[in-house]
């Protein structure tokens, strides 16, 4: 039967380019017909480096084409005649002169991907969609995309960070081009460390991904970078009160006879502005004090593409940031570099990456009084990814990674003695991950195996997806397995605004055993992090305008490794008799967490709208009580609309409003006088009057605050010049209506202290 | 057909949510059992108020969780929620009886099963020592020290050397175990006269040891 099977082992594949920029195509249909009637063959969507592949073709003859409405039509003509080998097709398709590149919201990437990609709590942008949601000064940043992503809640406007379907930000992986990113926010909440510009697509996993991920248990936001154009020089240039930047990006050498260029580069750099702008343009924030955040960030990259699709890019790049408020200064910085390549194998029908990359991370705290606390993370990263096509657009990869870290945690505690952890961890992952398409049904069953080396423990995570398209219009779909992670945070997940955001080694010095939830007594051999993911939902198109995602999701967080804030005895024998719970560094939690998430898409020519609800409720347990995390919102809705106006549509108009219910606090419930015994026992506490006032606080997170919400808006003008160059001025206002969201309240003088009031600004980009 | 794949798709469904509605949610109890015996009558302690209280990690406080007497063989059990606690105090108190009150380590307590402590007391009895110096003389020095009887509780007499000069006519009243025998040992310095005294101190009752010189 084999030999039946083998006998029609031909393959089609190919890659996709754009022939104006010498760049890959990802997402394209490509179909396969058949040259007497007509009839599709079989389909394949192009990947991120434009590669297509179509396999397990019978011997005929064929016509394959791409279809792309803002490109010409490309047909080719091939014929089979062997049973067994591959067929090479390359496409270089050009853009159609009469329609301009805005004049439509290009559906998106995932609308494609419906049918036969599980794309569950998966989110797919690209860079236009990154543009149609507004940020602070007109400058479209990666982090308005997370933050209106279903599931994912930031906690304020400065220093925020992302907490996802109940999983803190320790436990969100961000990956750039296969590397990780320690810290990919900067201070200010507002900008990431990307560049907008050269976003080629981001997936966003806020659950159950597949296994070719591990190492975190909450969610995945995977970034990938174009390369540089391959054909001409180009660039952009851009400012606002925020910040400034510069993208250049060119061909290697001269292009000839309209051949791309066989290297390219692309460098981009971003340096805020605030320093010198924030005290006069926003008087209001800070008491005058403006906004004490900088930043610089630092990237570049070079690309050399093969005839054959083969390629290799190494890059590099260097981001620092720091944070001074009156009392405390923070700084962090990271820099790194790495390689990536993809080989597309002749003979054989398999498709091979690569990386290997190195970082560092340093972050520093330091107060007035205080000795100077930092955490700092290096490390490197080494895997490979090969992809088996299947018939019926099914696909087997699999892929092993490896990594080694090193980190140091030093800090002080009250009487100013050092406390300094360094650990050295190697980590080493393999996954395989089959997925097939029989009938109306999409099932992708993969396996992950990741191994904690220095901890001696290896965590066998099964993964399973599944969709069932019960319609053309209408898809059921599910996820769900076991996730685990090494890193722990630096922090303590109760601390609500956290500049400091350290990584540790997953801690040894934890309590021996734990009673969860369920009065289950468990053993904790270390302080590495689980969690079980499963999610239910729905798809459905209405028309062919709107389209609705609904999914349900529990998560079990079974173990956490937080830092111990009960700690009160030292971890010696003196005190031996003492519970754990009251003398190690750091305590095991658990978690639970479910909610549903509502995304509504509508897009029409000019208009395009995004609308999400998130209903989440999440508990924690610390081993005797459960409490309600700093960040559990019940509910959460935000609206994205996108306009665009004008004769030639170059205005655009866009908008965000996010509403967010009370997150929790702890109320105060009582005050008394810091007697501070001035004379020893003999003090005569009826007659002094200290001058300190102290609080007697309620039970934690029992309180919520007001509900948050804020409207934020944008205009963009284009002008498009002969040469194709462009400038744009974009006006944008933040917190539209000047709402007083609370940041925190001072609890001596019950001072309410806002988060960012109303903020207007304006902005300017020469695009070459 | 369609039905078909409609059930496997609900029962997949099932099979997935499933393992998460698990036991009953919320704190872990602690079950603490006990007997408590009478060790002077060999049987167990009845009638007796037992108390159980926690202190909170880094407090001194005791806060009483529940006081319940035990049942006529001298047993007790609580079942009690698992706290943020760093240890538990039990205490048993029985008029003539010898005051129980033990710390119970929050880290010896486990959820999976009962937690057993048994102790033990004794009833309670006196011997009045009397000391009768019959001549007496102001360079009489007695010195006495105590041999047996019930030693290390806070009501006890001291185990240390006693001495006494001149003219003496006191009584000593000390508390023993009952039904055990108290005894001291006696110089008079310069002089020969030294001995044992002894007394079995019968339960309840104060037992006469009288030291004549």
């Amino acid at each position: 039967m084999s030999l039946v099977i083998f006998s029609q082992d031909f393959t089609v594949r190919g890659f996709v380019f754009d022939k104006s920029t010498g760049e890959p195509m990802a997402y394209e249909k490509i179909k396969l017909i058949k040259n007497t009637d007509s009839s599709l063959v079989a389909g394949s969507l192009s990947d991120l480096d434009g590669f297509f592949n179509i396999a397990k073709i019978k011997k005929g003859k064929y016509i394959i084409k791409v279809d792309n409405v803002l490109y010409k039509k490309q047909l080719k003509n091939i014929e089979v005649t062997a049973s067994k080998g591959i067929l090479n097709v390359r496409f270089e398709l050009e853009k159609l002169a009469s329609i301009k590149e805005m004049d439509e919201i290009v559906i998106s990437a995932e609308a494609r991907q419906k049918k036969n990609q599980v794309l569950i709590s998966q989110l797919k942008l690209d860079q236009k969609t990154l543009e149609l949601i507004p940020s602070m000064g007109g400058e479209n940043d990666i982090v308005g995309a997370f933050s209106v992503t279903p599931g994912v809640i930031t906690t304020g406007d400065q220093g925020g960070q992302l907490y996802v379907r109940g999983g803190t930000p320790i436990q969100n992986k961000i990956l750039l081009d296969g590397m990780t990113i320690y810290n990919p926010f900067h201070s200010i909440g507002f900008f990431s460390i990307f560049e907008t510009e050269l976003v080629k697509n981001v997936d966003v996993f806020t659950g159950g991904f597949d296994a070719k991920y591990g190492g975190r248990i909450s969610s995945v936001m995977d970034i990938s970078y174009r390369d540089g154009n391959r054909m001409n020089f180009g660039g952009k240039i851009s400012t606002s009160p925020f910040l400034a930047k510069l993208v250049l990006e060119g061909p290697m050498s001269s292009t000839k006879d309209g051949e791309p260029s066989v290297g390219s580069y692309v460098f981009s750099a971003k340096h805020s502005l605030l320093d010198y702008t924030s005290k006069t343009i926003y008087p209001s924030v800070n008491d005058g004090n403006g906004l004490p955040f900088n930043f610089t960030d630092l990237y570049g990259k070079i690309t050399f593409n093969s005839k054959s699709g083969s390629k290799f890019s190494a890059f590099g790049f260097h981001n620092r940031d720091s944070v001074n408020y009156n009392i405390a200064d923070l700084n962090w910085i990271s820099s790194g570099g790495g390689i990536n390549f993809m080989l597309v194998p002749n003979s054989s029908p398999i498709l091979i990456k690569g990386h290997v990359n190195g970082s560092n991370y340093q972050t520093t705290f330091s107060e007035n009084t205080l000795e100077p606390r930092y955490s700092k993370i290096g490390g490197f990263d080494l895997g490979f990814d090969f992809t088996y096509f299947l018939r019926n657009e099914g696909e087997l990869n699999y892929g092993i990674n490896i990594g080694g870290f090193n980190t140091t945690f030093v800090t002080y505690n009250e009487v100013k003695r050092k406390i300094q952890a360094e650990n050295f961890t190697t980590e080493i992952g393999g996954y395989v991950n089959y997925r097939f398409l029989p009938g109306k049904w999409v099932i992708q069953p993969s396996l992950r195996m990741q191994v904690y080396a220095s901890l001696a423990t290896i965590s066998p995570e099964p993964r399973l997806g599944i969709k069932y398209n019960a319609g053309d219009k209408f898809r059921i779909k599910m996820s769900g397995g076991r996730f685990s992670q090494n890193f722990t945070s630096a922090s303590s997940d109760r601390d609500v605004v956290n500049l400091f955001n350290g990584l540790l080694s997953a801690p040894t010095n934890v309590q021996q055993s734990f009673v969860n939830e369920f009065q289950q007594l468990k053993e904790t051999k270390n302080g590495l992090q689980y969690a079980w993911h499963s999610i239910l939902g729905f798809e459905l198109d209405i028309g062919k305008r709107i389209s609705l995602n609904i999914e349900g999701y529990y998560k079990y967080f079974s173990q956490l490794s937080n830092i111990n804030q009960n700690k009160i005895y030292e971890d010696i024998a003196e005190f031996a008799n003492e519970a754990d719970e009251f003398k190690k560094d750091f305590i095991i939690e658990s978690g639970q967490s479910y909610g549903v998430d509502v995304l509504m898409k509508y897009s029409k020519n000019r208009i395009f709208l995004w609308g999400v609800y998130s209903y989440g409720y999440s508990t924690r347990w610390d081993g005797f009580v459960s409490y309600f995390p700093v960040f559990d919102r019940r509910h959460n809705i935000n609206i994205v609309g996108s306009y665009l106006f004008g004769k030639n549509k170059d205005f655009e108009f866009n908008l965000r409003w996010n509403l967010g219910s009370g997150l929790p606090f702890t109320p105060t419930s009582g005050y008394y006088q810091a007697e501070n015994f001035s004379s020893g026992v003999t003090t005569d506490f009826t007659t002094t009057n200290p001058q300190t006032i102290s609080t007697l606080l309620g039970d934690f997170n029992s309180e919520r605050l007001p509900y948050y919400h804020r409207l934020d808006v944008t205009l963009k003008k284009r002008f498009t010049f002969k040469n194709e160059d462009e400038i744009e001025l974009i006006a944008s206002v933040t917190n539209v209506y000047n709402r007083s969201n609370i940041f925190y309240v001072n609890r001596v003088t019950s001072e309410e202290i806002y988060q960012f009031p109303i903020l207007p600004s304006f902005g300017l980009s020469y695009k070459f | 057909m369609k039905i078909k794949k409609v059930i496997s798709f609900v029962f997949l469904i099932l099979l997935f949510f499933l393992p998460f509605h698990q036991c009953k949610k919320g704190a872990a109890t602690f079950t603490l059992k006990g007997t408590i015996t009478d060790e002077t009558l060999n049987q167990g302690l009845n009638n007796a108020q037992v108390y159980l209280y926690k202190v909170p990690a880094g407090s001194s406080e005791k806060i009483l969780i529940e006081s319940k007497q035990l049942d006529a063989n001298g047993n007790f059990s609580f079942s009690f929620q698992r706290e943020a606690i760093e240890k538990y105090v039990i205490m048993i108190e029985k008029e003539n009886y010898f005051l129980i009150e033990e710390d119970i380590y929050f880290s010896t307590l486990t959820t999976t099963q009962d937690n057993i402590r048994d102790y033990s007391t004794t009833a309670k009895s006196w011997v009045k020592i009397k000391l009768k110096n019959n001549n007496p003389q102001t360079n009489d020095h007695l010195r006495y020290i105590k041999q047996e009887g019930k030693v290390n509780c806070i009501e006890c007499c001291p185990s240390s050397e006693q001495n006494y000069y001149g003219d003496l006519d006191t009584s000593i009243y000390c508390i023993n175990d009952a039904n055990t025998n108290y005894s001291i040992y006696y110089w008079i310095i310069g002089t020969n006269q030294q001995n044992l005294l002894s007394a079995n101190t019968s339960i309840f009752d104060t037992t006469e040891i009288l030291l004549n010189y």
